[in-house]
């Protein structure tokens, strides 16, 4: 038994027996089991996609090992290449496609184009052709999933979404500027292989086999047909024939604020800080990315990103803490934390000296009214006492609020107790001391205008 | 592999020996839940198995009459039944004439009843133990092969994500521990749930007739779970 033994299920919340192999809910994994996979994609279109037996005797130089995903454009293959020991995906494209006027030439000219793409987080293309009645692509095997399923594995923290939207905006700004468009941005062709790196399949294609500019009223439906409306920008579907570099930078907000959400965003959309607890600042980049006018959109991938990086490298942009967005510039919350314990334990030990300054100045007035030899000698050890307690009481309170501006200021602390303590230390501050009116009318003005920064953090 | 363990050929033989070491654990306990101690139990568990094997149990399990489970479980009362009544019978002084367990074995219908609304209170018990059975082995097939791909530690991280999606698991501490990428650690998770239900599907695949029924016995043993 390998697993620290839990008492209850955390997904069922049923208790988990004794018996229970590996100590999990046996329910839920027998459940989990028997739940259907995504698919890869859905196949669309009535004919079943040919066989690893009917495609193989078309590429000898090939072992064709297994289907791996069939969508409206084609089938995709694991296939391993002998020669060079090495896995590929082939994507054979439907024979509707390839029976299209004039197909081979465009299909060759693009493949020539979509060949150039060389980047990390691409798929690249080894080879084009057609085999037999086949266009194919052999493309580089990526072993991991796309992000359909992997929404599908637990979703995506607001930090995850932003740094996957990074590696994407990269591979966007590199295609751009070798002057191609994905056209089809969507989870499914976004793929993450086994070390968490992203690789964005399927660049061009959309073009390739359906949108063309001399916008063919019949292809150009059929590329509205194969593409994935949700994730297409407005004027893909207005005029097909004047789509730029900005029309993916519409899907690609789609994709985002699916991620951060889980839902599409259709019609009058809830902003993503609605849907869940992160940065509203967040809002602003998905907002911007899905602009319905492309004039109001981010104009390129690079403003994208270079936007997203700098949300990410400030602040935490969601609860949990994430390796990839706490850059060396990154303010560190447990350092802001410490600052912040230290003030307030100085704080309490200042509100201490003065109970003790204030009891003892109570004790020196009584003394005062009293007679005696021994009157002066109490009178002189009370006010002693006073003025200790006071002064140690000054300096630990001084130490304190300069503990306590700097987790504020400096290091921008935001944790909820935090927020009630200044509350209340600079309303305690305006009573007590003319200094402190200062102080606490500018941490009041502070940290009321910033409230929710205290909420989300 | 029923298939395999059906009639008398030696493989045929070895193949049932498989699966009966497999279920041992499910008729053990069945026997433990009936009223009897550990030690008797184990020593009728033994002999039952013993017996079964030395007869050709398997011919009963029929493609009609499903699955391995049903059969085993039949065969176990038949096997109580006859017990009972040579015990009486030894008794009453009577020469005790061990009858292999299968013959008349109809009569206590080691045949297959899904959901059957009169099994009782132990039945289900057994069927428990089985869908318990069937989830360790599963579990500990994914495991020996990750282990053998030096991923043993992996396993041992994510396989609390095998019950599902649940808030309550947080992949980044994961993440954090096997010290990958939470991407890469959405990947390993999606691969691991893969290679259960593939594990789940192969482990009861052993124990039915025909393929489509794989489906429904893992839908039975669900049932048996709630």
């Amino acid at each position: 038994m390998t697993n620290p033994t839990t008492t209850s299920c955390p997904k069922c919340g049923a208790p988990i027996s004794e018996d229970a192999p590996q100590g999990l809910c046996p329910k839920c994994v027998l459940a989990e089991a028997s739940t259907v996979p995504e698919p890869t994609s859905s196949p669309r279109g009535k004919t079943p996609p040919p066989t690893v037996e009917e495609v193989a005797p078309h590429f000898p130089e090939l072992e064709i090992l297994e289907l791996i995903g069939a969508g409206g454009m084609g089938v995709v293959y694991k296939a391993r290449q002998p020669k060079l020991d090495r896995l590929v995906a082939l994507k054979v494209l439907s024979h509707d496609l390839a029976a299209a006027p004039a197909f081979e030439e465009r299909f060759n000219r693009e493949a020539r184009v979509l060949a150039r793409l060389s980047h990390p987080n691409i798929v690249a293309i080894f080879d084009t052709g057609t085999a037999g009645p086949h266009a194919y692509f052999m493309m580089e095997y990526v072993d991991g999933v796309n992000l359909r399923q992997a929404m599908h594995t637990g979703g995506f923290t607001p930090s995850e979404a932003l740094a996957l939207v990074q590696d994407i905006c990269a591979a966007l700004k590199f295609s751009h500027e070798e002057g191609i468009l994905h056209r089809d941005i969507k989870p499914e062709n976004v793929l993450i292989d086994s070390r968490g790196q992203v690789k964005i399949a399927d660049f061009g294609i959309a073009k390739l086999v359906g949108q063309d500019e001399t916008n063919d009223v019949t292809l150009t439906m059929q590329g509205a047909a194969l593409g994935s409306p949700h994730y297409m920008a407005p004027e893909q579907f207005e005029t097909p024939g004047d789509v730029d570099q900005r029309a993916d930078i519409y899907s690609l907000g789609v994709v985002l604020y699916e991620m951060l959400t889980g839902e599409l965003p259709l019609g009058r959309f809830a902003l993503p800080s609605e849907k869940a607890a992160m940065d509203a600042r967040i809002d602003a980049i998905v907002l911007r990315t899905l602009a319905k006018e492309r004039d109001a959109r981010f104009q390129t991938a690079g403003e994208v990103r270079t936007e997203v990086e700098t949300l990410t490298r400030n602040h935490n942009t969601d609860k949990s803490v994430d390796e990839r967005t706490n850059l060396p510039e990154a303010r560190d919350p447990k350092s802001g934390r410490k600052f912040a314990i230290a003030g307030a334990c100085l704080q309490l030990g200042a509100v201490v000296g003065a109970i003790t300054s204030v009891s003892a100045w109570t004790q020196t007035m009584k003394i005062t009214s009293m007679r005696g030899a021994e009157a002066p000698a109490m009178m002189a050890e009370a006010l002693s006492q006073a003025v200790l307690a006071s002064s140690i009481g000054s300096v630990l309170g001084l130490i304190g609020t300069v503990l306590l501006l700097v987790a504020l200021f400096g290091q921008e602390y935001r944790a909820k107790w935090f927020y009630w303590f200044m509350m209340i230390y600079s309303i305690l501050s305006l009573i007590a001391f003319p200094v402190g009116t200062v102080i606490g009318i500018i941490c009041l003005v502070y940290i009321t205008k910033r409230k929710e920064e205290f909420e989300t953090n | 592999m029923v298939m395999r363990a059906r009639g008398d050929a030696p493989e045929a033989r070895a193949a049932l020996g498989e699966l009966c070491e497999a279920y041992w654990t499910p008729v053990f306990r069945f026997l433990c839940r009936e009223g009897r101690g550990e030690n008797e139990s184990r020593d009728l568990t033994q002999e039952f198995f013993t017996r079964l094997l030395a007869g050709s149990g398997v011919e009963k399990a029929e493609p009609e009459k499903g699955r391995f489970r049903s059969y085993l479980l039949g065969a176990l009362k038949h096997f109580l039944a006859e017990r009972k009544r040579n015990a009486g019978r030894q008794k009453r002084g009577g020469g005790a004439v061990v009858e292999s367990i299968e013959s008349g074995g109809t009569e206590t219908s080691p045949g297959m009843q899904i959901p059957d609304p009169g099994a009782t209170v132990s039945d289900a018990w057994f069927d428990r133990g089985w869908a318990l059975a069937v989830m360790d082995h599963a579990l500990t097939a994914v495991q020996s092969g990750l282990e053998e791909a030096g991923k043993g530690k992996q396993f041992e991280v994510l396989n609390p994500w095998l019950i599902g999606d649940t808030e309550n698991l947080s992949q980044a501490d994961a993440a954090e521990e096997l010290g990958m990428t939470t991407g890469a650690v959405k990947v390993a998770i999606h691969r691991l749930r893969k290679e259960f239900r593939n594990a789940v599907e192969t482990e009861i695949g052993q124990t039915v007739t025909r393929p489509d029924e794989i489906k429904e016995e893992l839908r039975y043993l669900i049932e048996v779970l709630s």
